[in-house]
């Protein structure tokens, strides 16, 4: 407010006026009567609108279950099953004893430890029969847990190659290791040793070896 | 029945206090409608949104006499009627300039009657008549009307320098002689 002065007669009894002369006053009855009734009808609409609100969580309490049981009913049909393997909630579990791991691990140093030990349980399981004395189906302390799909897995493992091995131990001075494919015969393997050993030719696979020293 | 106890009972949700306090403050109320809604009807309507928001309000009204509930219900009358004032836009925003200087000698209103000032003060436009309420009767400064109304402040006293000078005009068509207060 300003701080005008305000003491104005003309206010206070403009103020204080209740009725203008000759005009009807306000049927001060009538008057009452519809704000009562306009505060009943507004109270009245705020608890409809509670109980509306109330309805609808009530329905939507009800109805979310439904619906999600609906749809853990119906979603088998329409997923393919490699698709709802991967989806499922829980892991597939496969327990694998250290201690018992396998024979013939491929040891690739490039792949973890843990990777290793699950292709070296699965592997034999894949190629040959179950050995179920490598694959135990019991927690222990020194388990590993695989949380992999046999279908994430089984795409890793590479079969085994047959290799022969090859020893030349005639000339005393090289031991030549060399890797031979016995569907590509015979072929010639050239090799630069310091002790000159030249070409050497397999006839056959069946390891009848000639070696020919040029010099 | 006294006020206090009436606004004690009415807190509580009496019917019969509210509409005690109704019947005491509804005329005075009404005729504050009508400073700044001309039509009757518009006026009946204010009033009683006016109240249903005191009642409304009541429960976290502190009492501190009767002046101050008189002026708390005031405002709230007359926030009502800018509120309606705005939907219906009839703030007439002329220019900025400062009208035709003809003072209101406002001490020739003390000789009129609260009624005559009332019917003088209707007959303003609304623009006019709002920033005179404001003004003159609330003590509202420029600043506060500006903001209130959401004009400039230039635009204020302009609007309240043209509603004295329609007024002074009044006052003379009627031939209302005043007493000029003796300047020293």
């Amino acid at each position: 407010m300003s701080n005008e002065a305000h003491n104005k007669d003309w206010v206070s009894r403009l103020d204080g006026l209740d009725h203008t002369a000759g005009e009807a006053g306000l049927d001060k009855s009538a008057a009452w009567d519809r704000l009562h009734t306009r505060m009943q009808s507004k109270q009245g609409k705020s608890k409809t609108g509670w109980y509306w609100a109330a309805a609808a969580c009530l329905l939507a309490g009800c109805l979310i279950p439904a619906l999600l049981a609906y749809k853990q009913k119906y979603s088998g049909v329409h997923i393919s099953p490699a698709v709802a393997y991967q989806h499922l909630d829980t892991p597939a579990t496969l327990v694998i004893s250290q201690k018992e791991a396998p024979v013939n691990v491929l040891k690739e140093k490039n792949k973890p430890v843990a990777a290793q030990q699950v292709l070296a349980a699965i592997m034999p399981a894949l190629i040959h029969p179950i050995n179920t004395t490598n694959i135990t189906a019991t927690l222990k302390k020194d388990t590993l847990q695989i949380t992999d799909t046999m279908l994430a897995a089984v795409p890793a493992t590479a079969a085994p190659k047959k290799i022969r091995v090859v020893h030349i131990n005639e000339l005393g001075e090289a031991t030549v290791n060399e890797v031979v494919y016995p569907e590509y015969k015979p072929f010639t393997i050239r090799v630069n040793s310091p002790a000159g050993l030249g070409d050497q030719t397999i006839a056959n696979n069946t390891l009848n070896i000639h070696l020919s020293p040029k010099n | 029945m006294e006020i206090p106890v009436l606004i004690k009972e009415a807190k509580q949700g009496s019917a019969a206090a509210q509409k005690c306090i109704f019947d005491q403050l509804a005329g005075k109320m009404l005729m504050v409608c009508r400073r700044y809604v001309k039509n009757q009807e518009d006026a009946e309507e204010l009033l009683l949104d006016g109240f249903y928001k005191f009642f409304k309000g009541l429960p976290a009204f502190n009492y501190q006499g009767e002046a101050a509930l008189y002026t708390w219900l005031k405002r709230i009358m007359i926030n009502e009627c800018l509120m309606f004032l705005r939907k219906k836009q009839t703030f007439v925003i002329v220019s900025e300039t400062v009208a035709e200087a003809i003072p209101l000698e406002e001490e020739a209103l003390n000789n009129l009657s609260a009624t005559d000032i009332f019917n003088l003060i209707v007959q303003l436009p609304a623009g006019y008549r709002t920033v005179f309420n404001l003004h003159a009767i609330e003590g509202m400064n420029h600043g506060e009307i500006a903001s209130l109304l959401d004009i400039s402040e230039g635009t204020s006293k302009s609007q309240l320098s043209k509603a004295r000078s329609l007024l002074q005009k009044m006052l003379l068509q009627k031939n209302i002689t005043y007493v000029k207060r003796s300047t020293q």
